[in-house]
């Protein structure tokens, strides 16, 4: 079940609790993230994100712990699947 | 419903596998939001359906599901690719076989004085013919400002094949983009966008891959960025006048047909489950097998009779070939004749004014097909 995240998010910054959205825009790419996330046993969701900062209106992103950041950065990064930005709750 | 002895694949499959009628069917009753636009279970259950199709589409073409763009049919995809690429100007070059929808697109460009285009040489009458034939004629036409080759993979008309791979390895040495009209090898030969140097392969949904007419896709190369053909809503970016650059979803403003994909996932499926190896193989025994008996009737003249492939391409002395389809209808044996939107093809072949039969087997064809077309033209 998507969520749909809403303005006033926070940018990214470390924490060790609740989660984060890597805002990606392509609902396409989005669900290619979930999958190569949870191929690194990263349990992710798809949201939709209204209004993120930089997307221009709607755009798609994954939400995960925030516990995971830096491993799904990685992923992410690997599987080049390019992020708008991090946010966090 | 009257007997019908179905030998027109190269059209569109037919019938469709019960998995594509029960796919189309339980998409319809269970996924009907709008995927890609909405953050509800019914919007998101739908773009799941499309996502799974793009999986199966990228392992069969060896892309990734971010590089499978849905279209319309092959038309609206080799549209989208040509005028992506050649919308700025340059040199493209199109094979002597191409069908309508690599020659009017490229025709009409030409026309308005955005792109030239010149046409290489395939000898697909020559009984000796070599790649290194095919290549050199191609080599022959290249300019400096060339920045397309664009060929089908298979003729629509005839058994003609073209070196695919070695056609990209060509154009990728050159710093070329190689565009393949996929509309007659799709689930029939393999494909593969990586392996070949692939840029833009255009594919029908509705024929070898056996999904419901609707269908097509455009499978991307790595990296490669389109003018778009079209614009509107794709569900991102909402409030910015131009397309984001995200692929696929830059080039599928607006609704997505849905059910229909959920169909080609399941013909897709099919054809992975039984071997693109295996289903080629079985068009293309009967195609040669018919070929051979075809030659033996005196009135008839099979075109590239030394070539080998699911599609038998023939005319019979006396009559036009609208004439022998309508007899052959009368016997509820569905063939194509005419011109099959190929100018170049039937121009480079030479076949008569009344246009020729052609007869193309698919997944469901069976021999005796074959052997009931040939009686009936015994009768002529």
């Amino acid at each position: 079940m998507p969520r749909e995240r809403k303005n006033g998010q926070n940018r990214y910054t470390e924490s060790t609790s609740g989660s984060c959205t890597a805002v990606i825009g392509s609902m396409t790419v989005a669900m290619r993230a979930q999958t190569v996330l949870a191929e690194a046993a990263i349990r992710a969701v798809v949201v939709k994100v209204s209004s993120a900062k930089g997307t221009g209106g709607c755009a798609y992103g994954v939400d995960f712990p925030r516990t995971q950041m830096s491993n799904a950065k990685t992923v992410l990064t690997h599987a080049g699947i390019r992020v708008r930005e991090y946010l966090s709750d | 419903m009257p007997r019908c002895i179905y030998l027109d694949h190269a059209a569109t499959s037919y019938p469709k596998p019960p998995a594509v009628l029960f796919a189309v069917t339980d998409c319809m009753k269970k996924h009907g939001g709008n995927p890609g636009r909405s953050s509800h279970r019914l919007s998101l259950e739908a773009a799941k359906e499309i996502y799974a199709c793009r999986e199966v589409a990228a392992r069969l073409f060896h892309a990734t599901p971010d590089r499978v763009v849905f279209t319309l049919n092959t038309t609206h995809a080799l549209n989208l690719a040509i005028k992506g690429i050649m919308g700025r100007g340059g040199h493209a070059i199109c094979s002597d076989m191409e069908h309508n929808s690599v020659y009017r697109p490229l025709y009409r460009m030409a026309e308005e004085g955005v792109c030239d285009f010149d046409v290489f040489d395939t000898f697909p009458t020559a009984p000796l013919r070599t790649d290194s034939m095919i290549l050199a004629s191609l080599a022959s036409k290249i300019r400096p400002d060339t920045r397309m080759v664009v060929c089908a993979g298979i003729s629509n008309i005839c058994p003609s094949t073209l070196p695919i791979r070695k056609i990209g390895e060509f154009c990728h040495r050159r710093g070329i983009l190689f565009v393949v009209d996929g509309a007659q090898s799709a689930g029939v030969t393999e494909l593969d966008t990586e392996r070949d140097h692939i840029d833009a392969l255009c594919l029908p949904g509705h024929k070898g891959l056996l999904g419901p007419q609707g269908t097509g896709m455009l499978i991307l190369g790595k990296g490669l960025t389109l003018d778009t053909l079209m614009e509107g809503g794709n569900g991102m970016d909402s409030l910015r006048g131009e397309m984001s650059e995200d692929t696929p979803e830059r080039y599928e403003a607006g609704t997505l047909q849905t059910p229909a994909i959920a169909g080609l996932r399941a013909g897709m499926e099919l054809v992975e489950s039984v071997g693109v190896e295996a289903l080629g193989a079985h068009g293309f025994s009967l195609g040669v097998g018919l070929r051979d008996r075809l030659r033996e009737i005196p009135k008839v003249t099979v075109y590239t009779p030394h070539l080998n492939g699911s599609t038998v391409l023939f005319s019979v002395e006396g009559y036009t070939s609208e004439e022998v389809g309508r007899r052959l209808d009368g016997e509820g044996i569905c063939v194509r004749p005419g011109f099959h939107c190929s100018a170049l093809g039937h121009r480079t072949l030479g076949t008569p004014d009344g246009g020729a039969v052609r007869v193309s087997f698919g997944w469901g064809s069976r021999e005796r097909d074959g052997d009931a077309l040939l009686r009936c033209l015994k009768t002529l």
